[in-house]
């Protein structure tokens, strides 16, 4: 749905400073249906990733392909801005109009694009409806916390019916209560409207909490990049960690580490010890729920007959998301 | 003591001139002064459609209008004055110079109003599909109204000074006559009832403009 080949973007010189490359070489595919996070420290280029999707920033180098349709190719305004309204966008300020209601808002897009007052008028109130401000359609933003304004503003964004939405920061602004809801909304309009999420944040709880992908951007560059469950048993991943904690150094040199969880069957350690004639002994880990399904990262020691330590070592390796192994 | 019955209704008469005066040339301050202004802001480095000839053209010409003290304007642009009017005395011939110096004024105020307007909503509306003129209508200008008023107060308030020197060139008004009947014929009370008058609108006009600025703000 979203494709980015060899994307760079460079800020020219300008009298005060010196040329910024803010992207060099960043290829990213996200799937239809998919909520990709796109992480990194302040200062990575993440913003302007997000910019690039719908072209408010044009990139130096590279494409941008959107729904099948090559952005950068566009040469006319007019093809640009019919394309960007397949687009929703939100951002960490809102922006939102002051001198408008929430419903007026949420119309704006759709008088932008021509829709008829009746019709505009209907579907915003359906939508504001949806994300639950069906009662403060008449409210202008500043009568509304920062929640609400985000909804108002996940509601404008939704409004002309786009296929892919960009979250730039939406809840850094927000707090804990708000962001939980806020996220949860993505979620859900993300799965009930076939949405294809990009999601930029500096926080990785959000990533955990919303994404089913994650990039880690840095220097301007994809650093790593995949599927959370991938990422996380992944252990050259500069990710895997972050998403969930390292135990710490083993207390024990015959100590296992194995990543468990997500898709396959959460019941590695009793089909171990039911198979096997082993004692199992946890001397680490960490749970997560990444994406709606949990990750352990769990330090175990195996004793027991050897043939019985390889087999379930072997088992262990065989069914989980085994990382680092150390021979027994 | 002032003889009310000989100087009420030239009171009066001198009223309805600085009021026409001052609103006629406030009219086409608004009429030309906002679309300058728009200009002025999207042709800027920064603006949406960067165009630098335009933007410093224009500019050069704005501060120009705006550098010229208004009583040398009044007789600098006479000839212009006597070809859009036909004439260059009178309320209706001040309204040319009124109008010329009050445009670039207004103008350079809707240039800062319309810049007041947080950038991220432009941004928004961009990535919403909207063209640069959707933009200036659906967003600048409706979210920069509390901003606009002000600026067209501050321009009535500037206008009103600047009749007062219409004077000059028998254009009638307050200001003129202060000078006919109160300063020279040494008639005090004549001045400071002009002075009154234009105390009371200008203090009239200030809040009304702010009130109405307040009841659009929504912040």
């Amino acid at each position: 749905m979203i494709t980015l080949d060899t994307v760079g973007k460079t800020f020219p010189a300008t009298r005060r400073q010196a040329a910024v490359t803010a992207l060099e070489d960043v290829s990213l595919t996200v799937e239809r249906g998919q909520v990709m996070g796109v992480v990194g420290p302040s200062g990575s280029g993440k913003s302007t990733l997000a910019r690039i999707v719908n072209l408010l920033e044009r990139p130096t180098t590279g494409t941008v392909t959107v729904d099948g349709l090559d952005l950068t190719a566009l040469t006319s305004a007019r093809a640009l801005n019919d394309a960007r309204r397949g687009i929703g966008m939100i951002f960490q300020q809102f922006n939102l109009l002051d001198s408008r209601t929430a419903l007026a808002n949420v119309e704006l897009p759709l008088e932008l694009a021509g829709v008829g007052r009746a019709e505009r008028r209907a579907r915003a109130g359906e939508l504001l409806e949806r994300v639950g401000l069906g009662d403060k359609l008449g409210s202008h933003p500043s009568q509304l916390s920062g929640g609400q304004r985000q909804r108002v503003a996940i509601a404008r964004a939704l409004a002309p019916r786009p296929k892919v939405l960009l979250c730039d920061e939406a809840t850094s602004a927000l707090d804990p209560v708000s962001t939980a809801s806020v996220l949860a909304l993505v979620r859900t309009l993300t799965d009930e409207l076939d949405l294809t999420t990009l999601l930029i944040t500096h926080e990785m709880d959000v990533v955990k909490r919303v994404c089913d992908h994650v990039t880690l951007l840095e220097h301007g560059r994809v650093v790593d990049s995949g599927a959370l469950g991938d990422v996380v048993a992944r252990p050259e991943s500069p990710l895997a960690t972050r998403l969930l904690p390292h135990p710490g150094p083993p207390s024990d040199d015959r100590a296992v580490e194995v990543v468990v969880g997500g898709d396959s069957p959460d019941t590695v350690l009793t089909d171990l010890i039911r198979r096997y004639d082993v004692h199992v002994t946890v001397l680490g880990g960490a749970v997560e729920t990444l994406g709606g399904q949990r990750f352990g990262r769990l330090q175990l020691r195996v004793d027991g007959a050897p043939d019985e330590v390889r087999g379930a070592l072997d088992h262990l390796a065989a069914h989980q998301r085994p990382t680092t192994e150390t021979a027994a | 003591m002032i003889n009310w019955e000989r100087v009420g209704p030239a009171l009066w008469q001198a009223t309805l001139e600085t009021v026409y005066m001052v609103s006629a040339s406030m009219a086409l301050a608004l009429v030309l002064g906002i679309p300058l202004g728009v200009l002025l802001l999207l042709t800027a480095p920064d603006g949406l459609t960067p165009r630098r000839v335009v933007s410093s053209v224009v500019g050069a010409i704005v501060n120009m209008g705006r550098s010229v003290p208004f009583i040398v304007l009044l007789v600098l642009v006479a000839p212009i004055t006597r070809l859009v009017t036909g004439t260059t005395i009178g309320s209706t011939a001040t309204i040319v110079p009124l109008t010329i110096a009050a445009v670039p004024f207004f103008a350079r105020l809707v240039e800062a109003a319309l810049r007041e307007v947080h950038p991220g909503k432009v941004e928004a509306a961009r990535a919403m599909g909207a063209s640069t003129g959707q933009i200036v209508r659906a967003v600048l200008l409706p979210e920069a109204r509390p901003g606009l008023i002000a600026a067209a107060t501050v321009t009535l308030i500037a206008l009103i000074s600047y009749s007062a020197m219409a004077g000059a060139i028998g254009g009638g008004g307050l200001g003129d006559f202060a000078i006919r009947y109160g300063y020279q014929r040494f008639d005090t009370a004549v001045t400071v009832a002009c002075v009154v008058v234009l105390l009371i609108m200008v203090q009239l006009l200030q809040s009304a403009g702010d009130r109405l600025a307040r009841r659009l703000a929504h912040r």
